[in-house]
């Protein structure tokens, strides 16, 4: 059944949340995170006659992860010294300071970490997705997700230990 | 509160992100439906030229023969002007001077070829 414009509003309201958290804690940049999900949305959009409804929410999950490789690709990143605020403008510049230092924390350890481990950390713990959607996203074998996702959080757990 | 709890802040996407989807679809929408109406005025503007096109021209045969006919009746009829054409006719054309008569010869061939002098085509009528 071709994608109508409610089904895909819907999907939008269901998986946005998560989707910006995901993002967010790849790209760092809250404007750049809306624009990507906008154009995933607008991506699969323009090929809904193709696109069966009840996949339209895997589809926007491997649209976004693969547009916020390319963006990362094109910025050059993971470089430091860019991370905005995200919508978390805290009234107290002490706790804003404080919330600053610990993002760049976590994005200098979700660096230590490969691609293929981070990206299954983040829909995991971020994104909220099972080990089958995860592995329907990434396309990657459900087995191979969860190994990395129980390697990637060990490792990174490790890592942030020793920021403390 | 560790990096590690903090990581598991959830965030709030910033706002209107559903508003400004809504609006690209309605804005790509629109030119698809826009193409609708415009090639259905299209289609009927050509019907319209066809029909017209086909309408006009039994008429315009018409005209083409009654034209071609007073072209050959012209070219053969004999006018009484004392005139005589050779290979071709003379038609008399209104004067205003009463003693003065106007004859327009039309030739098939070159004038050379008629042996018909072109002072013969206005005389006075004494």
């Amino acid at each position: 059944m071709p994608l109508s414009d409610g089904a895909l509003y819907a999907c939008y309201r269901r998986i946005e949340k998560p989707l910006y958290n995901v993002l967010y804690r790849q790209l760092w940049q809250a404007q750049d995170c809306q624009d990507l999900i906008h154009d995933a949305f607008m991506r699969i959009w323009a090929k809904r006659d193709q696109v069966d409804e009840a996949r339209v929410e895997n589809l926007i999950w491997t649209t976004a992860l693969n547009l916020a490789r390319n963006r990362l690709r094109w910025r050059g990143l993971w470089r430091f010294g860019d991370v905005d605020s995200a919508g978390m403008a805290a009234d107290d510049p002490s706790l804003e300071a404080e919330r600053y230092q610990r993002d760049a924390q976590l994005r200098r350890a979700l660096k230590s970490l490969p691609r293929a481990m981070r990206e299954v950390l983040l829909l995991s713990e971020f994104g909220g997705l099972g080990v089958a959607e995860i592995s329907s996203a990434l396309r990657i074998p459900p087995g191979t997700a969860a190994s990395r996702k129980h390697n990637a959080l060990a490792r990174l757990r490790a890592v942030l230990e020793n920021y403390q | 509160m560790s990096p590690f709890e903090s990581w598991h802040a959830s965030l709030n996407p910033p706002p209107g992100g559903l508003e400004r989807l809504m609006r690209a679809i309605d804005t790509q929408r629109k030119p698809e439906a826009a193409r609708w109406p415009r090639f259905v005025i299209a289609a009927a503007f050509g019907v319209v030229l066809i029909g017209i096109g086909v309408i006009n021209r039994p008429a315009q045969n018409a005209m083409q023969l009654r034209l071609k006919d007073a072209v050959q009746t012209a070219l053969t009829t004999k006018i009484d002007t004392q005139v005589y054409v050779k290979n071709g006719a003379g038609l008399e054309l209104p004067s205003s001077t009463p003693n003065v008569r106007i004859v327009w010869i039309a030739q098939l061939t070159q004038p050379s070829a008629t042996g018909v002098d072109s002072n013969e085509a206005a005389h006075r009528d004494d």
